[in-house]
């Protein structure tokens, strides 16, 4: 009897592994891709109107938490959507992604709404991931263009409604520009008149710079000089590195001067230890660049009396990097019409107004808002949206975080090595551009 | 598997009774289980070392290829070498300093209760703060290192911006934070050293180094032979601290402290190459494998069961 | 059952004065990122972003802990926190012990083969099976639910390992006693050998609260519901894409980690010099 017991456990575990192996040999050998195809043709039959619906809706921010909650709760008190319950989940950014590719990677389980950026849209979209949203769903005259037109998919359609949109300023503290008596940065400042101002508001023992570069690739670090420098980066659809051009020389070069010769950003071994952006909420740094959700995090550190937004300063042309934040459907939702409806409710002049409590949303009617909601003068912003040419920070549609870390690398290189002239910096940035052409073939 | 239980029904009479019976029912609750949710899964990354599979599309079988791509990448050497340093520095200042700490530790000696706690303290308190505090203390301004090699007429370095030294500090924090868990095993371990076997050893006039050295380290090998093998096991595999200190930092000097698992990571979750990335799990499973074999095989010459 | 060092409690030994002098040198560098993270719970957010770091709060302030409670569902976490650990704790306390016993004390066939095997499981690391294991439990249709936390975590390698040393350190001639007493195996097990390891027991205890306390990944990657959510989960959501509000992430990490010194506090009381085995071996 005990060892028919025994036999049996032993079946059970082995039979364990067939169906672990079998099992998920079956989900690697289908493209997810194709699965998705697959679900979404039965999806409209599948979606029977009236029946009870819950959608699954994955998001990172805990900044949008209340709004979001509002969005949903507003969506489900309309009578025609009485039958659809949608169940947000905030999740860390840090794995953000990894729990989203994860469950993408199984089909069924993936949420049916989830929001995307930039970085990630551009490997979803490709993927068959992401569902086209039906052309009512989004009033394309509302919107930014900027932030439509990286939506948009080779067949015409628009993947995914763009709520967040991030045009890089220029942020200050006033106090030390009153304590300098100096004026506060014009939106028709060049890079000239950022340097002079830099050096003017930096003081020889070390307790205040005038800027603080920041060593990372985020937002508001060396993009912006290469894109106000008139260089894109990065071709990044064909893949080709444009980053060691000669006008982005100029970039890089220019800030290696106020780093070096001014002293009056800190160097990049002392951002090593400390980050750039430490320097100006601590409240030893005047100017640093920044997103605009930093203008809430600054003020908070600072006090919003303190601060002051401006736009970046022209080079060779008007430009700053931007990031947009989307909300997409996923191709394989069982849902498909709950999903459009909820998606045309959120990009409603409504559902952004209720958005932008939280942020600067990609809708054009809701910037008084969100301006309303911050209670700092942010006029630059709209500024930048108006007249400033933005450029996304994309690396390459094919070889994306392999690009990224060799732009992190470069930078790292070029800030952390002293001594360099004008034909130092060429030849490293030259160095990890060949590294990148490399990886391509 | 198979073999064993035809054998064990031919010897039916006595069934109930034998050490393959109890044995294995005794491991069978372990082992189905294991089976279930580890055995598989461990499998099916195995397979996919020998495919292209990236999250978002078809994985095709493509033989070796992914590891002649790893041989022939300057990174994983590099990602090798650092893991290999890493262990070489970890394991054998950590497991002394632990040792003697445990012995300490065992002591009667007042606040022991807190001591005890406060040395266990690092490795719970959460690893964002450790990076956080950690990188401070090593600043070179404000740092409380660059202050004590300054009392010493040092000149201290830039910590985090200089690769070697990034590493070093990264495994400096390791040891410190890796302390604690081992402690607690060696600690757990010397309470099977009986305390007659000292008072015998005091009448002789033994010192306390000398009991420490003859009677409390042979009689916790077993404990010391776990907390060895599980040491080699996570340097090898050391992923957390490397991830919060390389988050934080920028450019040449993450390269510095690339280890395996690190490489790993990244081609699966950030690169989303999980074929590749189990081909580099295949690697480091290998070789942790064969260090752990040569430690299971060297178990006799040294540790001391009953 | 004499205890040997009570006799020689007055006199103070020179390797008492050493450790203790040694223990009191470490203390602060071994206390401080801990005292940090408890310290900027009670900051406000522009004191953590100073240079230099300020370590005590000008104003000690409530505010993040009232922020943290109010916007999360603390006592929902709090409880399938502790649901997930009590659960992998008996479960590992029950399997890896009778599994560590039989690797230690009892001569099967290919014992040492299928230890090995197993041993074999550690040596890959996490992040390459936790997709498979991810589909595992999504086909048996156990995301969502306590059994898919909890049931993939028992089987625990580490902790066999762990007891399995433990139990070949107890003198043979005990069990043979037991033996010719009429003691089976499981005679054995249930009251000789479980008594006697339990430091061991205590050790994987501690170590199986800490680890399923703090694990991240799994309780996020197999739950999606804020039903299910556990306090790992919670604390990691407060870490912003663009910022991180460190007084707020270090309130809830205080929330999280204080279970943790208390459970180690009370455990530790079970390590006492020679008290376990004085009796044994005499």
């Amino acid at each position: 009897m005990k060892k028919k017991w025994l036999g049996l456990m032993v079946t059970v575990g082995l039979a364990g592994i067939l169906s672990a192996c079998s099992g998920s040999e079956t989900d690697t050998g289908t493209s997810a891709a194709e699965a998705a195809g697959q679900q979404t043709e039965t999806a409209s039959s599948r979606g029977v109107e009236g029946e009870e619906v819950t959608l699954s809706f994955y998001y990172w921010d805990a900044l949008f938490k209340e709004q979001i909650e509002q969005l949903i709760a507003d969506f489900e008190a309309q009578e025609e959507n009485a039958h659809i319950t949608i169940e947000p989940t905030q999740l860390p950014w840090a794995e953000y992604w990894t729990k989203l590719e994860t469950t993408l990677a199984t089909g069924d389980d993936a949420p049916d709404i989830f929001w995307v950026n930039l970085a990630h849209l551009i490997e979803y979209l490709p993927a068959g991931y992401m569902l086209p949203l039906n052309e009512d769903v989004m009033e394309l005259d509302k919107y930014s263009q900027t932030a439509t037109d990286l939506l948009k998919g080779d067949d015409g359609s628009y993947y995914g409604v763009p709520f967040l949109l991030d045009p890089n300023v220029l942020i200050y503290n006033k106090a030390m520009f009153d304590e300098a008596g100096l004026e506060y940065p014009s939106e028709d400042w060049t890079w000239d008149d950022f340097r002079t101002a830099a050096a003017a508001l930096t003081k020889d023992d070390g307790s205040q710079y005038g800027y603080c570069f920041r060593l990372d690739t985020g937002q508001g670090s060396m993009h912006e000089w290469l894109f106000s420098a008139g260089n894109d980066e990065f071709d990044y659809v064909n893949s080709v590195p444009l980053f060691a051009e000669d006008s982005a020389v100029d970039g890089w070069s220019f800030v290696y001067d106020m780093m070096y010769t001014d002293g009056s950003t800190p160097t990049g071994a002392q951002m090593t230890e400390i980050q750039g952006e430490t320097y100006f909420q601590s409240g030893q740094a005047a100017m640093v660049f920044g997103a605009p959700p930093k203008i809430v995090t600054f003020a908070e550190a600072l006090g919003a009396e303190n601060i002051g937004v401006s736009t970046i300063p022209k080079g060779a042309r008007k430009a700053c990097s931007f990031s947009v934040c989307s909300m997409a459907g996923y191709a394989g939702t069982d849902h498909e019409a709950e999903v459009q409806s909820f998606l045309k409710y959120a990009a409603s002049k409504e559902g952004m107004t209720t958005l932008s409590a939280a942020g600067l949303t990609a809708h054009l009617e809701c910037f008084d808002t969100y301006e309303a909601g911050l209670g700092i003068d942010v006029t630059a912003i709209q500024t930048t949206l108006e007249n400033y040419t933005l450029v996304p920070i994309l690396y390459s549609a094919e070889y994306n975080t392999e690009f990224q870390d060799q732009f992190n690398s470069c930078i790292g290189e070029v800030y952390l090595t002293t001594g360099l002239d004008r034909a130092g910096i060429q030849e490293i940035v030259q160095r990890y551009a060949d590294q990148c052409t490399a990886l391509t073939q | 598997m198979k073999g064993e239980m035809e054998m064990v029904s031919k010897r039916k009479k006595a069934f109930y009774n034998t050490d393959n019976f109890w044995g294995y029912l005794f491991i069978s609750p372990l082992l189905i289980l294991m089976l279930i949710f580890s055995v598989g899964p461990i499998f099916f990354a195995f397979y996919m070392s020998l495919t292209d599979w990236k999250l978002s599309g078809a994985g095709e079988f493509i033989g070796l290829a992914n590891f002649k791509e790893l041989f022939a990448d300057p990174a994983t050497w590099t990602e090798l070498k650092n893991s290999l340093i890493y262990t070489v520095f970890k394991v054998p200042v950590g497991v002394s300093i632990s040792l003697v700490l445990a012995y300490f530790l065992n002591q009667r000696i007042p606040f022991r209760g807190m001591f005890r706690v406060v040395y266990f303290l690092p490795s719970i308190t959460m690893t964002v703060a450790i990076g956080l505090v950690w990188r401070y203390l090593f600043n070179s301004q404000y740092g409380i290192v660059n202050a004590i090699l300054a009392f010493f007429g040092i000149q201290g370095p830039y910590w985090m911006a200089d690769p070697k030294y990034f590493f070093a500090a990264i495994i400096l924090v390791a040891i410190w934070q890796g302390i604690g868990y081992d402690m607690i095993i060696l600690l757990a371990g010397l309470q099977n050293v009986p305390g007659m076997y000292y008072e015998a050893a005091r009448m002789e006039g033994a010192t306390s180094f000398q009991c420490f050295r003859k009677i409390t380290v042979p009689l916790i090998t077993p404990s010391l032979f776990f907390v060895i093998i599980m040491e080699f096991m996570n340097s090898l595999k050391v992923f957390d601290l490397i991830y919060i200190f390389i988050n934080a930092s920028y450019g040449p000097i993450e390269d510095a402290a690339r280890t395996m698992v690190y490489g790993i990571y990244q081609k699966a979750f950030v690169h989303s190459r999980m074929g590749y990335a189990s081909a580099e799990a295949v690697i480091l499973f290998v070789i942790i494998l064969a260090v752990t074999l040569v430690q299971f095989w060297g178990e006799r010459k040294w540790v001391h069961y009953d | 059952m004499t205890d040997a060092g009570k006799k020689k409690r007055p006199k103070v030994k020179k390797i008492q004065v050493l450790s203790f002098t040694v223990l009191m040198l470490g203390l602060i560098i071994m206390i401080l990122p801990f005292l940090w993270m408890v310290l900027t719970a009670f900051k406000t957010y522009a004191e953590t972003v100073q240079i230099p770091i300020v370590w005590f709060p000008e104003k000690w302030t409530l505010d993040n802990f009232e922020y943290v409670l109010t916007s999360m569902n603390f006592l929902l976490y709090y409880k399938n926190s502790i649901i997930m650990v009590v659960g992998v704790i008996v479960g590992q306390l029950f399997v890896c012990s009778l599994a560590g016993y039989a690797f230690a004390r009892i001569d099967f066939k290919y014992r040492s083969q299928l230890f090995l095997f197993l041993m074999a499981v550690l040596m890959v690391p996490g992040q390459m099976t936790i997709i498979a294991r991810y589909l595992l439990i999504y086909n048996l249709h156990l995301t969502d639910t306590y059994i898919g936390l909890i049931l993939p975590l028992v089987p625990s390698i580490f902790g066999t390992f762990l007891l399995r040393q433990f139990f070949m350190g107890i003198p043979f001639e005990l069990e043979e006693a037991a033996r010719i007493d009429g003691c089976g195996y499981w005679g054995i097990y249930t009251r000789i050998m479980l008594p006697l390891a339990k430091g061991g027991l205590v050790t994987l205890a501690i170590f199986a609260f800490n680890s399923t306390w703090n694990d991240l990944m799994w309780p996020l990657i197999i739950t999606n519901t804020e039903e299910y959510r556990v306090l790992a989960v919670a604390v990691a959501a407060i870490k912003g894409a663009y910022d991180t509000k460190n007084n707020l992430l270090m309130a809830a990490s205080v929330m999280v980690t204080i279970p943790c010194v208390l459970v180690f506090a009370v455990g530790q009381k079970q390590f006492i010099e020679g008290v376990a085995s004085t009796g044994i071996k005499g």
